[in-house]
């Protein structure tokens, strides 16, 4: 596999070859994942508790620096500090100052991820505020806010320095379902523009907004594609069906 | 660069966690103020010290008695009693000498006489400033002969036999260390959880 998707004549923006992460006391967290993310693309990392999303994405955005195989970001070979820049990180648990207010989280996130001009950084940080309705709510503490503004300042604080690539771990866990549908709309017209988007999660029912996906089983990659392409090859509208047909097929 | 950023949030933070302001400003200033309390008798420190000798009449005595009666924080008094402890017992001095006979002689021989401190033991902080005055003194005395050796700032090179009237030696630790173990405890234990994290 190659910067060029096989075939495709697409660039990949993200390359997994052979990727294995064996943790201690020997527990496997991904066996020989080979993989590769088109640019612009929005795919779906799918898979039971345990079965390796977190880990592909903590790698790939260079939290995990020790694993064998290759993983490439926009070509560059991981773990690089060159990535950070290129990666926007929204972690399972919101990573933010609970005692700092919105305003200052996001200035501070934005400053260390290398936008270092005041003025562009205001710019930039009320623009996601309008996005993400977060306006009037911008002086308040983040330890007052709810579990979904928590979210969506999570979200403003990985998209701030504009990233190509933007890996989001559950990033709609907890949502009330039209926040939910807000944040599936967004990230379409993030990859529409051009962003090459990584969603972990195990909601089978979101599934259909992905431009492609990826199911993982117990580290393993059972199968990858484009969604309509996946679902067609298994024969069935019902997305728990669908995973558990290529699990079954790529079973030794 | 980075580096200005973080420490700009963590300064941040800090305005806004009460606990952490607490423990950077008030809580030292309390400790130090439970410290001055304590310390207080040690750093004014008035002793009484009782010197049981039978060459009196000798130079060097009156020159190790110079010394002594000149400190501001020394109450000099000369014991008749035979025995340390006893000019304890008799004066209730702090800390009391006994100097053997032929001591001065061979100090002024430079040998190494040994003599007793006895510390009557309830104060702390009493061995330090005896041993170190009364080894300034007897040092006074060594070179009382030399006249233009007198202000020579040496040891006496005599051995000084500390005992304890009442057995307390060791209380000092604890008495020093107990306050800020309780202070400690007392913080952390009201203490929750840090805040200083992110949350989730």
């Amino acid at each position: 596999m190659n910067a060029m998707l096989e075939g495709s004549g697409i660039a990949a923006a993200i390359e997994l070859e052979g990727l294995t992460k064996t943790f201690p006391r020997g527990v496997r967290a991904l066996d020989a994942v080979d993989l590769a993310i088109p640019r612009g693309s929005l795919v779906g990392l799918l898979g039971p508790n345990g079965s390796g999303k977190s880990t592909t994405v903590k790698i790939l955005c260079g939290l995990i620096r020790t694993f064998e195989g290759e993983a490439r970001v926009e070509g560059i070979r991981l773990p690089d500090r060159r990535c950070a820049s290129r990666i926007g990180y929204m972690p399972q648990q919101t990573a933010l100052y609970t005692e700092l207010s919105v305003l200052e989280n996001l200035d501070f996130y934005a400053a260390i991820n290398g936008v270092r001009a005041a003025a562009e950084r205001r710019r930039r940080i009320d623009e996601m505020l309008g996005l993400l309705d977060l306006r009037e709510k911008r002086r308040e503490v983040v330890a007052a806010l709810s579990g979904g503004m928590r979210q969506r300042v999570s979200l403003a604080a990985a998209l701030l320095h504009r990233p190509p690539i933007l890996l989001l771990d559950e990033p709609t866990v907890g949502l009330d379902p039209e926040l939910r549908l807000q944040f599936w709309a967004y990230f379409k017209r993030l990859a529409a523009d051009g962003a090459t988007i990584v969603i972990c999660t195990h909601a089978f029912d979101e599934v259909k907004h992905c431009s492609h996906l990826a199911f993982l089983k117990t580290g393993r990659l059972a199968a990858f594609g484009a969604t309509e392409r996946l679902r067609a090859a298994a024969g069935s509208d019902d997305w728990e069906t669908v995973y558990l047909a290529h699990v079954a097929r790529s079973s030794p | 660069m980075n580096a200005w950023y973080v420490a700009r949030k963590i300064f941040r933070q800090f305005r806004r966690d009460r606990r952490t302001m607490a423990l950077i400003f008030v809580v030292p200033i309390v400790i130090m103020t439970i410290y001055f309390y304590l310390l207080k008798d040690d750093l004014s420190l008035k002793l009484t010290l009782a010197v049981v000798s039978t060459e009196r009449e000798s130079a060097s005595y009156k020159a190790f008695a110079e010394v002594l009666g000149s400190q501001k924080n020394i109450g000099f008094l000369e014991d008749p009693s035979p025995t340390a402890a006893e000019a304890i017992a008799r004066t209730g001095a702090d800390a009391a000498i006994e100097l053997p006979e032929g001591f001065f002689a061979a100090l002024a021989r430079n040998q190494e006489p040994r003599f007793a401190i006895r510390i009557e033991g309830t104060k702390s902080g009493v061995e330090d400033a005896v041993t170190k005055i009364v080894d300034a003194a007897l040092a006074r005395a060594r070179l009382a002969s030399i006249p233009f050796l007198r202000n020579l700032k040496i040891a006496s090179g005599a051995i000084a036999d500390i005992s304890y009237h009442y057995p307390t030696r060791g209380f000092r630790l604890i008495d020093l260390t107990a306050p800020a173990f309780i202070a400690f405890f007392l913080y952390f234990l009201a203490r929750p959880s840090a805040a200083t994290k992110p949350c989730g």
